[in-house]
């Protein structure tokens, strides 16, 4: 497991550019964070953790952008803060983001409880047993 | 107990008597605007797989502006999806190719002080100039939305922007956003309620205070607010209720501002935080002037640019995309999209155009550009190595006379 660190404001143009938007996931995600770190699309692998600095995720709705993330394997992000609608963005599709403690240092990863993925569609019981799995 | 006007909205949609900052409630959405990229073809799906239907068509705007106009097959589908969703969906309010979703929403009076509204765009504050709580959301919040009719919230603290005195001439909107930007950063928001207050923001047109609630997405906050006035009241040419915040309310922040001391302002590559006064920019060379978006070419957008650009030509490549079709329809009949095209102004569809990035119209590879758009993110309008800088439609336009970039102050006419 490797984890990729990026600094402050990382905006949702570096994550997902927008002239790849009008593609599916698969092209999207080849692109991502290509202006910041041109061979994190091809050498993340599951399982690696983001750790960034200030407002990661500034910037746009799309909610591609953690969707990016998560398609490439991205297992967690880790940052000091989060811009509001990406952090809200990222929960909804189960990516799990953390701010990092009030001391300054990442919360360790064991510490990281991994939130239930509740699919949507997916029938109220099977969320109820995905979610005591996970605990 | 004293309320902001934050807290009354929030109140209302959730049917509380008082909201508190920092708790959790559910509200009821008053109205859900979509456009082309983020949603239908997003939505479209999801709903499927559910097996659900939107709560009531009668609260969902979906209007075309981002894959305008069509330049290849992925542009074409997502649009043909759009066009055929609201059919099925049953949405009467579809405005196709008639501007962007901020601008052509309450200029066909969709928003009236007192609402609870989502778009799923991040520029969505937009909606807050008109005393409405309105913000941006992802597909998947749309989803929930368009399912239940409702969404959460953590209730926001207020952080005031009061702006004593009055701007002076060639200061604008643009230019308070990137100032405020600058000195607070992207994320000076906090994602909470950001409202504008003071003699200079209710001597403001509502295009202007648009620019202002739009920009806050810039700023990082949830949504930016201003009370509703007569101002407003003329705009939506509609009796409206007055919403404001209570005087003695209290704020996680009050920051006032002399507005007469405000300069014009520029923002360098590669960010909105990166300004200072437009004088230390003054001989950068620029090769492109871009005067469009839901920010920066606006009818009023439009006239300060005109009031530069009067009987001068343009050294630099000159584009010009009015954000709605009404605005542009106006602006040629009043004379002033005259003086921009007699500038060499070439004139794009009336669409998020270069702003976004997503369209046919892109930055080429080290293109120096000065933009009246909200965004200048490395890669966004184009390639990678294209430098972005920011700045009013007064001082793109002064910049594009002079080839380099100028302080409009000396130049209007």
């Amino acid at each position: 497991m490797k984890a990729w660190v990026f600094g402050d404001n990382v905006d949702t143009d570096v994550i997902v550019p927008g002239r790849y938007m009008k593609f599916g996931i698969d092209e999207i995600s080849r692109h991502c964070m290509e202006s910041a770190a041109p061979e994190f699309a091809r050498s993340v692998r599951k399982g690696d953790v983001v750790v960034a600095g200030r407002n990661f995720g500034a910037g746009s709705s799309r909610e591609q952008a953690p969707e990016a993330l998560k398609h490439l394997g991205v297992s967690a992000l880790v940052a000091e803060s989060f811009a509001g609608l990406f952090y809200r963005n990222a929960i909804n599709l189960g990516l799990p983001a953390r701010k990092r403690s009030a001391s300054g240092r990442a919360m360790t990863l064991t510490s990281m409880r991994r939130p239930a993925a509740w699919p949507i569609g997916q029938p109220a019981k099977n969320c109820a047993a995905s979610r005591s799995r996970s605990s | 107990m004293s309320e902001t006007l934050a807290q009354k909205l929030v109140a209302r949609a959730a049917s509380r008597s008082t909201v508190t900052p920092g708790e959790i409630v559910t509200c009821k959405v008053d109205l859900a605007m979509m456009h082309d990229s983020g949603g239908p073809r997003r939505v479209k799906p999801l709903l499927e797989r559910l097996g659900a239907k939107v709560w009531d068509p009668s609260k969902v705007v979906v209007i075309t502006d981002h894959y305008l106009p069509e330049y290849d097959d992925e542009s074409r589908k997502i649009l043909r999806i759009a066009r055929d969703w609201v059919r099925e969906a049953g949405i009467d309010n579809f405005y196709d190719a008639q501007g962007i979703c901020h601008i052509v929403l309450p200029e066909r009076g969709h928003l009236k002080p007192g609402m609870f509204a989502v778009g799923g765009d991040s520029h969505s504050p937009t909606g807050g100039a008109f005393a409405a709580y309105m913000f941006g959301i992802g597909a998947t919040e749309m989803l929930g939305v368009l399912v239940t009719g409702e969404i959460w919230l953590k209730v926001p603290h207020t952080i005031a922007m009061d702006f004593d005195g009055a701007f002076a001439r060639g200061v604008s909107a643009k230019d308070v956003m990137l100032f405020l930007i600058g000195r607070f950063g992207l994320d000076g928001g906090q994602y909470q309620a950001v409202e504008y207050r003071g003699a200079a923001i209710r001597n403001l047109p509502m295009q202007e205070r648009m620019t202002l609630c739009n920009m806050t997405a810039e700023l990082g906050g949830q949504t930016g607010l201003i009370a509703s006035d007569d101002v407003t009241r003329d705009y939506l040419k509609a009796d409206i209720e007055r919403w404001d915040s209570d005087a003695d309310a209290g704020t996680l922040a009050h920051h006032r501002f002399n507005a007469g001391e405000l300069q014009p302002q520029v923002a360098a590559p590669h960010s909105p935080a990166n300004t200072r006064p437009v004088g230390e920019f003054s001989g950068q060379q620029v090769e492109l002037a871009y005067i469009g978006a839901c920010t920066g070419a606006k009818l009023a957008d439009l006239r300060m640019a005109a009031s530069v650009l009067r009987g001068r030509k343009a050294k630099t490549r000159l584009i010009v995309a009015p954000p709605s079709l009404r605005d542009q329809q106006e602006a040629e009949r009043e004379g002033t999209l005259q003086v921009l095209l007699d500038a060499g102004a070439e004139l794009l569809a009336n669409s998020c155009g270069m702003c976004a990035g997503y369209g046919q119209h892109q930055l080429g590879e080290n293109t120096v550009a000065i933009s009246t758009t909200a965004r200048n993110f490395k890669g966004r309008m184009g390639a990678a190595s294209a430098q972005v800088y920011l700045a009013s439609p007064y001082t793109v336009a002064a910049s594009a006379v002079a080839g380099h970039i100028a302080d409009p102050r000396g130049m209007l006419q």
